[in-house]
């Protein structure tokens, strides 16, 4: 029963920690860079470097364009929105998270959740709780004991 | 030289497979003479491809242009140094290195006392992927093609190359990933032999554990050349090529971790078979991923057909391996059990599985391209949101688990003691937290909780320390110097591995920071003006010109001002190099624990006004600096001598035996 209860309260601990953690996405500093991380320079297709990595004159133009438009107060969304209507889904430097894209993001946690699931059947396999009846576990205190204790600690100070 | 080195490198060839084939007239019982034939054809194989190298290198040192690979990456004015790295820079010369640090490390293992027993199985191993390599060289991919008609000058080296960090990154980040083949081939050898106990892995961990900081090192090396150099103020942009040197990072990682499990109690054999051939694997696919053009990266060495042949290679040998072990698989069974569900053996399960998680997310991410083509038609990019959004929750939480599991006792713990344990540990890291809320002003929750995780790391590390200080001291009657000492030199695997924690952590604090709260600003400047960005005041006086060996250098002296503190002249670059178009920018770094100053130099206009990119990246130094901490833990837990031998072993129910205290 206690075995069951401490599988119980582990399993909640680790899946309330990794939905605490799968929750929070980290924020970059700033708009702008998170923008310039998000799209491909047009002209680093090959390299499929990002406009922010990239130091040619097409993504110092692309970044330019980043600032104008966030100075007239248009969102994140929106600016990232105008280079896909332009130059189509390849743009992105992370598949958008909808239709077969969103598997990229899944897979990961999936194949986690599936190696978690793993493991621990494996464990339900391997542990094998000694079975020490009660009345064996609780011994008596011995006359011995002090001695048998110091004798431990002889034994154990060979070691340190 | 050309014809030096071609005789060289066919003679390595031959030899090369002489000894496999010798290794193996020897293991079906036809005389010992075949072993010391096998043993000394490896030797040789060895000679033949150092003189090969040797000769590459005097023939890029000398400028003999009648090697077309000698024209293609270097030129007369290039620096001296950089002629000699040229023989990484381009294709064909980088897998004359590699194969030169394989039949080395083939011939250091052959060469040792201590691996008598598994040299006629793991030495053959080593040259079969020799062979390979040597294959490639000789007819796939040669490094001496000669020119009819010589130039007079080469095309020069890519000035992107020319830096420190080229100088240093390839051969750490080669000898990481070569490395792993002798826990391979050990690993091989020890199912071939049916010796499927902890022998392989206790004479290979120093190997392992090698391999394991040069391919950290050559990471960091690669991420600071990065930085330094490209001129975008970020260091790790998750490049597919980028990507296959994280992978067998994670995955050693993983191993280094799980072998503790097997030294100590047994088990978990076919999960270490598995976990070191993933990782040998990973190290493979690396290098089909640079030399095939499948995905798009900044590192390719451009479309080649040596793609095909490492991905034949690198299926077969995994196919065979995993044969193997599919067909050992009744001796690896385990006879050992666990005895509790929470226990050091099962959180390293725990580990495990994040960074073997960690490492399956990056290689989906870096594969899907591909699948995405396959399945849709459409070749999507898999870029930095993706990674850092899939992998910022998985690093969290292994870093969690660094804080946790090294306090977890062996065979079997319970709630009540780690509850007890971790009292302290948690209530500094909230007490930290308020700090870093209150006084800090850190509102952003990502980072509040990756620098929380990181203080409880610390104090649960620092915890233990001090308990076992504190347990010594009441036995021994030492003083505290003298029993901190002890304790940590007579337990230096473990210590060790706490101080490469330290490291990692360090890292952790440096990437959050750096990601987080990074900012930047594009100033323009007249001669003589001053601009304030954040702290800084930074004072500009004109542009001005120079030349340096083979290149033009526009540049400015920045006078630099934080809060009153003369921060010094920071000289920002743009290089024009004789053999390229694009100028390079270098940028200019004042770097500090709290944060780096980093300026560009972007443009100028007619009237001498110049354009600069200011970054602020704080504790980017931590990122650097946790490496140099994890050579120190490294390097002490492998020092030779008492103290560096693994701990007590737990054989069965109710029994220990203590192993060897001395390695």
């Amino acid at each position: 029963m206690v075995r069951g209860l401490v599988r119980k309260i582990s399993l909640t601990w680790i899946l309330l920690g990794s939905f605490l953690l799968l929750n929070i996405s980290p924020a970059l500093a700033s708009t702008q860079s998170d923008i310039e991380n998000s799209l491909i320079c047009p002209a680093c297709f090959a390299e499929s470097m990002s406009v922010a990595a990239c130091q040619d004159s097409t993504a110092q133009q692309i970044k330019e364009e980043i600032r104008q438009k966030l100075a007239l107060g248009q969102t994140k969304v929106e600016i990232i929105k105008t280079y896909v209507d332009q130059y189509g889904e390849g743009i992105l430097t992370s598949p958008p998270k909808k239709g077969f894209n969103l598997m990229a993001w899944v897979t990961p946690f999936l194949g986690i959740m599936m190696g978690g699931t793993l493991i621990y059947l494996a464990l339900s396999r391997w542990v094998k709780v000694p079975s020490v009846k009660k009345s064996q576990a609780k011994t008596k205190p011995g006359a011995l004991d002090d001695y048998y204790e110091a004798r431990v600690e002889e034994e154990f100070k060979k070691y340190l | 030289m050309a014809n030096i080195g071609t005789i060289g490198l066919s003679i390595a060839f031959g030899m090369g497979i002489y000894s496999v084939v010798a290794f193996f007239l020897f293991n079906s019982n036809r005389g010992l003479k075949y072993l010391l034939s096998a043993k000394n054809a490896v030797y040789g194989t060895a000679l033949f491809t150092t003189i090969s190298v040797l000769a590459m290198l005097y023939a890029l040192i000398t400028g003999d242009f009648s090697i077309e690979y000698v024209t293609q990456y270097t030129s007369q004015d290039l620096p001296a140094i950089y002629k000699l790295t040229a023989l990484w820079a381009g294709n064909a010369g980088s897998l004359l290195f590699w194969a030169w640090i394989l039949v080395l490390l083939a011939a250091l293992v052959t060469v040792s006392k201590e691996n008598r027993e598994y040299i006629p199985y793991a030495s053959p191993i080593m040259m079969v992927v020799s062979v390979f390599f040597l294959f490639m060289l000789n007819f796939v991919s040669q490094p001496f093609v000669q020119l009819l008609s010589p130039p007079p000058d080469g095309m020069g080296m890519n000035p992107m190359l020319q830096n420190p960090g080229m100088v240093i990154h390839p051969v750490t980040l080669y000898l990481g990933y070569v490395g792993f083949t002798v826990p391979f081939a050990f690993a091989m050898a020890a199912l071939i032999m049916k010796n499927p106990g902890d022998q392989w892995i206790k004479l290979t961990r120093k190997w392992t554990l090698i391999s394991w900081l040069f391919l950290t090192l050559g990471n960091l090396f690669g991420a600071q050349w990065a930085y330094v150099e490209l001129g975008w103020g970020g260091y790790w942009a998750w490049d597919p090529v980028e990507n296959a040197s994280l992978m067998p990072w994670l995955t050693g990682s993983a191993f280094l971790h799980s072998v503790m499990v097997q030294e100590r109690k047994n088990m978990l054999k076919i999960w270490n078979m598995v976990l070191i051939i993933v990782t040998f694997g990973l190290t493979l696919f690396g290098t089909f991923l640079v030399r095939s053009g499948v995905v798009a990266s900044v590192h390719a060495f451009g479309n080649s057909s040596l793609g095909a042949y490492f991905l034949i290679f690198t299926s077969l040998i995994i196919l065979a391996a995993l044969y193997l072990v599919a067909d050992r698989i009744n001796l690896l069974r385990q006879g050992n059990q666990f005895e509790s569900y929470i226990s050091k053996e099962s959180s390293f399960l725990l580990n495990n599985l994040l960074l073997v998680g960690s490492a399956f997310s990056i290689f989906w991410g870096t594969v899907f391209p591909i699948v995405s083509e396959a399945v849709v038609g459409q070749k999507i990019a898999v870029g930095i949101p993706f990674f850092n959004q899939v992998n910022a929750p998985i690093g969290l939480a292994f870093t969690l688990l660094m804080g946790i599991c090294p306090l977890i006792a062996w065979r079997k713990a319970n709630f009540e003691n780690i509850a007890k344990n971790f009292l302290w540990p948690w209530i500094i890291a909230i007490i930290g937290m308020l700090v870093m809320v209150f006084i800090g002003g850190i509102t952003k929750p990502y980072a509040l909780i990756a620098y929380t995780i990181c203080v409880f790391v610390i104090s649960s590390t620092l915890q233990d320390i001090l308990k076992g200080v504190r347990v010594r001291k009441k036995l021994t009657g030492e003083n505290l110097i003298v029993s901190l000492i002890r304790l940590l030199s007579k337990n230096r695997r473990r210590y060790g591995g706490y101080v490469i924690h330290m490291g990692i952590v360090m890292m952790i604090v440096g990437i959050t920071g750096s990601n987080v709260f990074n900012s930047e600003a594009v100033k323009t400047f007249k001669p003589g003006e001053t601009a304030v960005v954040g702290d800084y005041t930074i004072s500009f006086k004109g542009l001005q010109q120079t030349s340096r060996d083979n290149m033009e250098v526009i540049y400015a002296d920045l006078r630099v001002i934080k809060n009153n503190y003369d921060m010094g002249n920071l000289q920002v670059e743009k290089v024009f190099y004789s053999t390229s178009e694009q100028p390079m920018t270098e940028p200019a770094i004042i770097s500090t624990f709290k944060e780096d100053f980093y300026v560009l130099l972007t443009g100028w206009e007619d009237d001498g006004s110049a354009i600069f990119k200011i970054h602020i990246n704080p504790q980017i130094k931590w990122l650097w600096t946790g490496g140099w901490v994890i050579v120190i833990g490294v390097i002490f837990a492998l020092w030779p001598g008492k103290g560096s031998g693994v701990g007590s072993r737990y054989l069965g129910r109710g029994e220990v035996s203590y192993g060897k205290r001395v390695s």
